[in-house]
């Protein structure tokens, strides 16, 4: 029903090939495909005319369930206008609807599946139901023990809680050692999880163990620009300026956006007595950092429910 | 088996230490304070700033008293009756409080809406004296010496560009002259007629500081002597730098005899200004490393503290922010600063919490510094926004760990806590703690004293530094070898003001082997096998 009013909402004015948008419209989709896909194939047709052509395309396969074809029409908007609203605004949602379809597709088609299993437990963690999710995926490793990816994500999210938990999260933080542990058992291939198994040891104040984690990380995967970054600050606490620049200036060439980097390299040019790099890595810091406010600024603004009708009445 | 289970037990008792907890004692005694926000559906910016608290001995009776700060009606900014007076209670000694507020001469009639206060004796009489922040004009009281005070703002040349919200307040001798001068913590320009509004489907929540309001400097004033005041504010370069001042901290952080101020500023970068010494000041935040945290984000810094947390000499920093931010700890290496918050455990702990108040304060007197947060979100929009205060035990300075829990149901309390100052209100030798919540009575809470560490308390007399001794620093060497350190100051997290009295655990020695004493002037002084349990009075030796 959703997708038919979309249709009514898209109402089409050009002349010569209104027929197919003009099916469309009035809800008869089975007789609108051909010829709109007939439009979509004449090179004649000017790009205005099959942008509506497109909208009612996707509308229409939405309506019929057929994917491909919704897909097809959505991938011509997006190419021809990709930074267009309403084209943005339609494609969140077909892709969200197309979810919902296949996931609904996947519990009737395969329940006892262990993705439908994973799939809860996304769901509960995509709505931050952080312990339902855990016991989803902890029902997923019962039945699938040897399943990649799956020990890292409960890790993941044991330290989600423990930061939201304070004092009665360190509990927590444990278990999600061991998840990681277990997760570098099946897939020692898994950067990720070196990773926060550096995050908890530096937690834990082992900054020792937690270089050596961050260096594991890093070895599988050379471009981790946060885990080049983690060990170089771990480098730099510890003393060990001089090791700490490589990585650091490593990771500002991955991500020079990124004002955190900067500041860990400027510190440590700072501390090596380099002091115009510093000043350059500060004013970077600074600049990125700006930058950054200024996005946040405007998107507060935008969302903020600011009533500037009222703001000059006390 | 019911042996093996006693010996359990016992071992149990062994390997925790036995803590002391907090009692409120503000019920017994008649003042109708109530730190009052004017709060209502109509959202004021200012409205989450309230309730600053000073500890100070204003009759020099040798017991601490306490003086409370008061918000105003809004949109009038005007104290329109006594449910905005601000409040002075005088310790009787037995455990309760008189309210005094009306015969000092305190109530505040004529102020706007208050926010911080700072204790100190800016004339060197000998009697310590009251500087009260605001949205709108700043005052400064003088303590006449006969319970009363003045209020000498006027001649004393302390004024402040229009409508900017001072926060807090810190007296410190920057020139090291003798003389306390003061730093004032300016927040933004904002008045009821510029203030904005933020609301969700007609319900009004208190606006983004970012979207708005403007970053200020913090304010220097030289003290001039006979009650007279210079803003050096642009050129001691304070000027240079802006930010939203909350906590204010003021401290040797460099160890060059010169003290330095520290400003958390919310939402924006922390300032750390360096005293050079020729009346200039150097914002060194960034390269110091006290800026931002690790993550290089400037985050809602609230109340602030520094003190030498794991005693190696050095005056470290730690301010609270709000929940999900995590509270900062950086440790004072000597040429910068490190971010300890994640390795000492304060990240993980502190992340459900949004504080206000702030201090190091060693309440179990076993001479490492614990960490006191007042706590309580800034808008009442949330299912968390009530929530209580912190106590994180201090571990051999390197952990910390959350025992609010062992504090005491008092110490539970949820609200809106705002401002905390800390003192010796029974002349025990423990630590107390005096916090106001949005809209509700304050909490007097009194540290049982109750775990027999012993303790070492040092009330300086400057002579020729200024009277308070502010800025003058301590070193402890016990019998047994063990060093701990504190300076003398007032100014204590968020809007407020603690004993200046000089404070230090001891734990189970009860004896102090030498007490060294820098003064701000320069004089070093010892004092040789100190008897533990008392207050002791020094007077600085003239030169």
């Amino acid at each position: 029903m959703r997708w038919l009013g979309f249709l009514l909402m898209a109402a089409g004015a050009f002349a010569q090939e209104t027929s197919g948008v003009d099916l469309a419209m009035q809800g008869r989709c089975e007789e609108a495909m051909p010829k709109l896909d007939h439009v979509m194939l004449d090179p004649a047709i000017p790009d205005a005319d099959k942008r509506q052509t497109s909208t009612a395309g996707v509308r229409c396969s939405m309506l019929l369930n057929q994917q491909t074809d919704a897909m097809s029409f959505l991938a011509w908007l997006q190419q021809h206008y990709p930074e267009d609203p309403e084209v943005l605004f339609l494609a969140v949602h077909v892709f969200s609807e197309l979810s919902d379809r296949n996931a609904q597709h996947l519990m009737h088609a395969a329940p006892e599946s262990p993705f439908v299993v994973q799939l809860n437990a996304e769901n509960f963690e995509k709505h931050g139901e952080i312990p339902k999710a855990i016991a989803e995926y902890r029902i997923l490793l019962q039945r699938s023990p040897d399943m990649p990816g799956i020990h890292y994500r409960v890790g993941g999210l044991l330290m989600l809680h423990a930061a939201s938990a304070g004092a009665s999260g360190s509990g927590a933080l444990s278990e999600a050692q061991k998840e990681f542990e277990a997760e570098l058992k099946l897939n020692p291939q898994n950067a990720s999880a070196e990773y926060y198994l550096g995050e908890l040891a530096a937690q834990q104040n082992h900054p020792a163990e937690a270089i050596a984690d961050y260096k594991r990380a890093v070895a599988i995967y050379p471009a981790f620009a946060d885990a080049l970054a983690k060990l170089g600050r771990a480098l730099l606490d510890s003393g060990s300026t001089a090791d700490a620049i490589a990585p650091l200036e490593k990771c500002v060439s991955l991500r020079p956006e990124n004002p955190a980097f900067h500041l860990a390299l400027a510190t440590a040019y700072q501390r090596s007595g380099r002091k115009a790099d510093a000043a350059r890595e500060f004013a970077l810091q600074k600049s990125t950092s700006e930058s950054i406010n200024q996005n946040t600024k405007a998107l507060h603004k935008t969302v903020s429910g600011v009533a500037p009708d009222e703001t000059k009445q006390p | 088996m019911r042996w093996l289970l006693l010996f359990l037990l016992f071992g149990v008792a062994l390997s925790e230490p036995k803590r002391p907890h907090f009692t409120d004692i503000a019920g017994n005694s008649k003042f109708s304070y109530i730190t009052n926000n004017d709060l209502s559906p109509r959202k004021y910016f200012v409205q989450p700033m309230c309730g600053g608290v000073a500890i100070f001995d204003f009759d020099n009776d040798g017991r601490m008293d306490i003086f409370f700060t008061n918000g105003a009606k809004l949109p009038e900014m005007s104290k329109t009756g006594p449910q905005f007076n601000n409040c002075l209670l005088r310790n009787r000694g037995n455990g309760t409080f008189e309210d005094v507020t009306a015969k000092a001469g305190l109530t505040g009639a004529g102020l706007s809406y208050n926010l911080g206060v700072a204790a100190g004796d800016f004339d060197n009489d000998g009697y310590e004296d009251l500087f009260i922040c605001s949205a709108g004009k700043n005052a400064l009281f003088r303590n006449n010496g006969d319970g009363t005070f003045r209020d000498v703002t006027g001649q004393s040349g302390i004024t402040k560009p229009a409508n900017t919200i001072s926060a807090g307040a810190a007296w410190f001798d920057y020139d090291n002259d003798g003389l306390l001068d003061l730093v004032v913590a300016d927040y933004t320009v904002w008045t009821p007629q510029t203030d904005r509004r933020c609301a969700t489907a007609g319900v009004e929540y208190y606006c983004d500081p970012r979207l708005f309001y403007d970053a200020v400097p913090a304010r220097l004033y030289h003290n001039l002597g006979h009650g007279r005041f210079e803003d050096v504010t642009e050129k001691s370069g304070f000027g240079k730098a802006r930010g939203k001042g909350m906590g204010i901290s003021v401290a040797d952080f460099n160890d060059d005899g010169l003290m330095d101020v520290f400003i958390a500023n919310d939402t924006e970068p922390n300032t750390l200004f360096i005293n050079k010494g020729d009346g200039t000041f150097e914002e060194s935040g960034l390269p110091m490393g006290v800026a931002y945290n690790d993550s290089s984000n400037a985050v809602s810094s609230m109340g602030s503290d520094a003190k030498d947390y794991d005693n190696d000499g050095k005056v470290d920093i730690f301010y609270n922010d709000l929940m999900g931010q995590a509270f900062a700890l950086f440790r004072n290496a000597g040429d910068s600063f490190r971010y300890v918050s994640a390795t000492t455990g304060i990240e993980r702990l502190s992340g459900p919490y949004s504080g206000w108040g702030a201090a190091f304060v060693d309440y179990d007197n076993d001479g490492w510094k614990d960490i006191y947060n007042a706590n309580g979100d800034v808008d009442n929009n949330k299912p968390n926004s009530r929530q209580h205060d912190t106590m994180f035990e201090n571990v051999g300075g390197k952990q910390f760990r959350d025992v609010s829990d062992e504090m005491g149901k008092d110490f539970l309390r949820t609200g809106y806590q705002r401002g905390a100052a800390i003192g010796d209100l029974k002349n025990n030798g423990f630590e107390d703690i005096v916090v106001t919540s949005l809209n509700e009575r304050p909490r007097i809470l009194i540290n049982s004293a109750d775990n027999g560490n012993h303790w070492l308390g040092l009330r300086l007399v400057g002579r020729y530094s200024n009277r308070d001794a502010i800025g003058a620093k301590v070193k402890v060497t016990t019998d047994s070898g063990r060093t701990l350190y504190e300076h003398v100051t007032t100014s204590v997290g968020f809007m407020s003001s603690s004993d200046k009295r000089v404070h230090f655990g001891l734990g189970s020695e009860g004896k102090v082997k030498v007490v060294e004493i820098q003064w701000p002037r320069g004089a070093k002084q010892r004092l040789r096998e100190v008897v533990a349990d008392q207050y002791l009075t020094v007077e600085e030796p003239m030169p």
